[in-house]
């Protein structure tokens, strides 16, 4: 049999669409966006959304949601800088990831074992975090010690940014929890089928989204220099965001690779960096954002089924052949 | 009246991209009489079906009903000339009552101010099974919670709620139990006694002959052959089906028990309340053990409880190899078993993902290497060579599980267990909804896995295949153990249905 090479657009989608949307404001600014500080800023931009995307991926691919990103960000920041200013600055990296893991436990925990929706579940997890970080931080503001302000150097950041996708693509593409997540994505009672401890894994799942989130808080309070009670808000869309415009699907399942989230965090901090640079206002910008998202995701949800059919179509002809 | 015609199909075509599921289809279906449509998986039975009732539009072709011509666009439309079907696959909406699922298109009718009258609703499903005799089905539990049997007796009286004329079956017989189809047997013989017509599409191709009147052979979408049903052959059927001669034997041909001494697996006092209580047993090595029982008797939790998915089990399950207690799922893979379940497609298969993906999803534990590596190159040849020794028809192993027909699905499925060094197995109806090609594979390959000293606990709704392939049959009756029964002196039917009774 011969192989040949196939284009399937469904793969390739999410590299069109940055691309698209490179070229789009590329032209829009007059390459403006394309200025080597512009650049930089994307970049800084896209390094924590990116970061807290590789660990929601994880959940994401079951199907299941968690919104607590932005919460984690705030407390796990918040709770870092205060244990850093009573003992030393590097107490600050325990401390955030230590809430962030337990966080997802948490989570995890009452989805798996009590069977509540994901999403109810993360939702009231956000408020109370939310409710917490007001508590703590009492209109102050915190500031980062300066010991931990080498997080926010362009060469620090961008080695971490490859370990940590490297690492991600490994336990989500080449270890058996990857395979799991999917598998859950895809359908629960076949993994359960299998002998999986599903609960486990779904925990495991919730614990690595809450992780990174923790390390994305690190970057995000790294970059802007403190903590106060409104930092993060907003933070988990954007994350949801960079996964579903990049082509995850909203179901989870096989479709779910990492590769989508790599261009799909640099693409919406694109966007929103375009928009401005043409001067567009906040509102328009959340507008458009949203547009472009909900094109996005009717896209490739459109164009998955079309793959399907296109493999029928494949088979009977294989089939026709063989009888032949 | 037998000679009047109720359905006329005419010249009907139909391509799914280059495949033409109907080609030319031409036949004549007349009143008080039942046509059955025999074929392989693939043959294009269901779509033909589908069009009839409207589900999906010919290309070309005309159907005429009672003389007119009749091109209905949807099942509503259908309907309202008098045609209903009872779909292949599970329709109902789960999270509703069986009440509600019945009526769903006719809610104005139970209105009651603004709320919905339920109880008028549920009384006149009832009157409604009670119309064609059929045993009623709890009606006010989410019709997701009902067993596959009863929620098939409730699509069927959903399909008689319009009093059709012209009612399609499509393999409904499958998903009951034998009480339960001479049921059906008795309801088919009623209804087209009133001069309606059904079209009936079976696997069971004993069935077929008995129940039928006339008989369609389709083949790759076109008509090879009809005629009386009485003027079939079975072997002849078969050789029309496949287009080629299919070998004699399909069962074991031998008569004696045989198996092993050492046992695999022990059951003592294993006891769900209300699905499957004190049932003991010992599988032994290169046994075949048959589970057979009426439609409530428990047959199918039974193996959910032994693979341990059921709430509030007791008794023990002991692997005697390694001495170690079953009690959670996870411990009957790492003892080297394995339980398929009867509804292939919601707990065993990830439907739209790829055949690879499927095939290697149970040996992942065993695949990982150090760090958790999971190397893509073994896994990749894992899937080649369970595609490959199962004879999976597909495109390759990127093709999508649910556009795969029901053998082929049903390949995938135990090729993936069978390519493991298993011990033991517990399969839960493993040819169902599958075509006589594939269900002759399958049993060749049950055969050559007891050879290589396989324990496998066959529970299945079917007596022929349990008496063809078992060593020894328990038979369970209301939930509880009735008796064992030996293939050396035991195996006739009115010993089992005895004990079934």
């Amino acid at each position: 049999m011969k192989k040949k090479f196939r284009f399937d657009i469904n793969t390739w989608l999410p590299v069109i669409i940055f691309v698209l949307i490179a070229a789009i404001f590329g032209i829009a600014t007059k390459g403006q966006l394309f200025g080597p500080t512009n650049m930089m800023n994307i970049f800084n931009q896209s390094v924590s959304v990116l970061i807290a995307g590789l660990g929601l991926i994880f959940v994401a691919a079951m199907g299941s949601t968690n919104i607590t990103g932005g919460a984690i960000v705030a407390v796990a920041g918040t709770l870092g800088c205060i244990a850093a200013e009573r003992s030393t600055g590097a107490i600050m990296i325990p401390v955030a990831l230590v809430i962030g893991i337990a966080t997802g436990c948490f989570s995890g925990l009452i989805v798996s074992k009590f069977k509540v929706n994901s999403f109810m579940v993360t939702l009231a997890v956000m408020m109370a975090f939310r409710a917490f970080n007001t508590l703590l931080v009492n209109d102050k503001a915190y500031i980062i010690p300066d010991s931990m302000r080498f997080i926010n150097n362009d060469v620090f950041k961008i080695v971490s940014v490859i370990v940590l996708v490297a690492l991600i693509v490994y336990v989500f593409h080449y270890t058996r929890l990857g395979t799991y997540v999917r598998g859950i994505g895809e359908n629960e009672m076949a993994i359960r089928h299998c002998g999986v401890d599903v609960d486990k894994v779904k925990i495991a799942a919730f614990a690595i989204s809450g992780l990174l989130a923790a390390v994305a808080a690190l970057f995000t309070i790294a970059r802007v220099g403190g903590t106060n009670n409104t930092i993060g808000s907003g933070f988990e869309m954007r994350i949801m965001m960079a996964l579903y415009i990049g082509g995850v699907p909203v179901r989870g399942g096989a479709g779910s690779k990492v590769y989508k989230l790599v261009f799909g965090a640099p693409t919406i901090v694109l966007l929103e960096n375009g928009l401005v640079l043409c001067g567009a206002s906040g509102g328009v910008t959340q507008l458009i954002r949203g547009i472009v998202l909900l094109v996005a995701v009717w896209l490739s949800g459109y164009l998955a089924k079309k793959f399907v059919n296109v493999g029928v179509a494949a088979a009977q002809n294989q089939k026709k052949v063989a009888a032949q | 009246m037998a000679d009047q015609i109720m359905l006329k199909v005419e010249n009907v075509c139909k391509s799914f991209g280059p495949t033409k599921a109907s080609n030319n289809v031409n036949l004549v279906l007349k009143k008080g009489t039942v046509l059955g449509l025999a074929g392989e998986n693939g043959s294009g039975k269901s779509t033909l079906a589908s069009m009839i009732c409207g589900m999906q539009r010919k290309d070309s072709g005309k159907f005429y009903k009672d003389g007119k011509e009749f091109d209905p666009k949807n099942p509503g439309d259908a309907k309202k000339h008098g045609v209903a079907m009872v779909v292949q696959e599970l329709g109902v909406v789960g999270p509703l009552t069986g009440a509600i699922n019945m009526f769903l298109g006719e809610m104005e009718k139970y209105k009651k101010g603004p709320l919905v009258d339920l109880k008028a609703m549920q009384r006149d499903a009832y009157k409604q099974f009670d119309q064609w005799n059929l045993p009623h089905v709890p009606l006010d539990i989410p019709a997701g919670e009902l067993q596959i049997e009863q929620r098939k007796l409730m699509e069927l009286a959903r399909a008689l709620n319009s009093n059709p004329d012209f009612l399609v079956l499509d393999e409904i017989s499958q998903a009951l139990s034998q009480d339960n189809r001479d049921v059906l047997y008795k309801f088919i013989k009623k209804f087209k006694e009133g001069g309606r017509t059904i079209l009936m599409i079976t696997h069971d191709l004993e069935e077929m002959v008995e129940i039928c009147d006339e008989i369609a052979v389709l083949r790759d979408g076109e008509v090879v052959e009809t005629r009386a049903s009485s003027e079939y052959s079975m072997e002849e059927l078969k050789r029309l089906m496949i287009g080629r001669e299919v070998s004699g034997d399909y069962y074991r041909d031998d008569q004696e028990e045989s198996y092993q001494k050492e046992v695999i697996l022990e059951v003592k006092d294993l006891n769900v309340p209300g699905k499957c209580e004190h049932i003991s047993f010992e599988l032994h090595k290169g046994e075949i053990l048959g589970i057979c029982g009426l439609s409530d008797a428990g047959i199918h939790e039974l193996g959910s409880a032994m693979f341990g998915l059921e709430e509030g089990r007791t008794g023990s399950l002991v692997v005697k190899s390694s001495n170690t207690e079953l009690k959670k799922p996870g411990d009957m893979i790492r003892t080297r078993g394995a339980y398929l379940s009867k509804d292939r497609d919601a707990h065993g298969l990830m439907l739209d993902d790829s055949v690879g993906d499927n095939l290697i999803v149970p040996s992942v534990r065993e695949l990982s290497g150090a760090l958790a590596f999971l190397s893509p190159i073994k896994t990749r040849r894992l899937a080649q060579e369970a595609s490959e020794a199962f004879e999976v028809k597909a495109s390759g192993l990127g093709h999508i599980i649910r556009r795969l027909s029901g053998g082929n699905k049903q390949k995938v499925n135990l090729s993936r267990w069978l390519i493991q060094d298993l011990d033991y197995i517990i399969l839960d109806c493993p040819t169902r909804g599958v075509d006589i090609g594939v269900k002759a594979y399958i049993y060749s390959v049950l055969k050559e896995a007891k050879a290589k000293g396989l324990g496998i606990i066959m529970i299945s709704d079917e007596l022929a295949e349990a008496m063809g392939m078992s060593d020894r049959i328990l038979v369970m009756k209301e939930h509880r153990q009735e008796a064992i029964l030996s293939r050396t002196c035991d195996f006739t039917e009115e010993k089992i249905m005895e004990a079934m009774l």
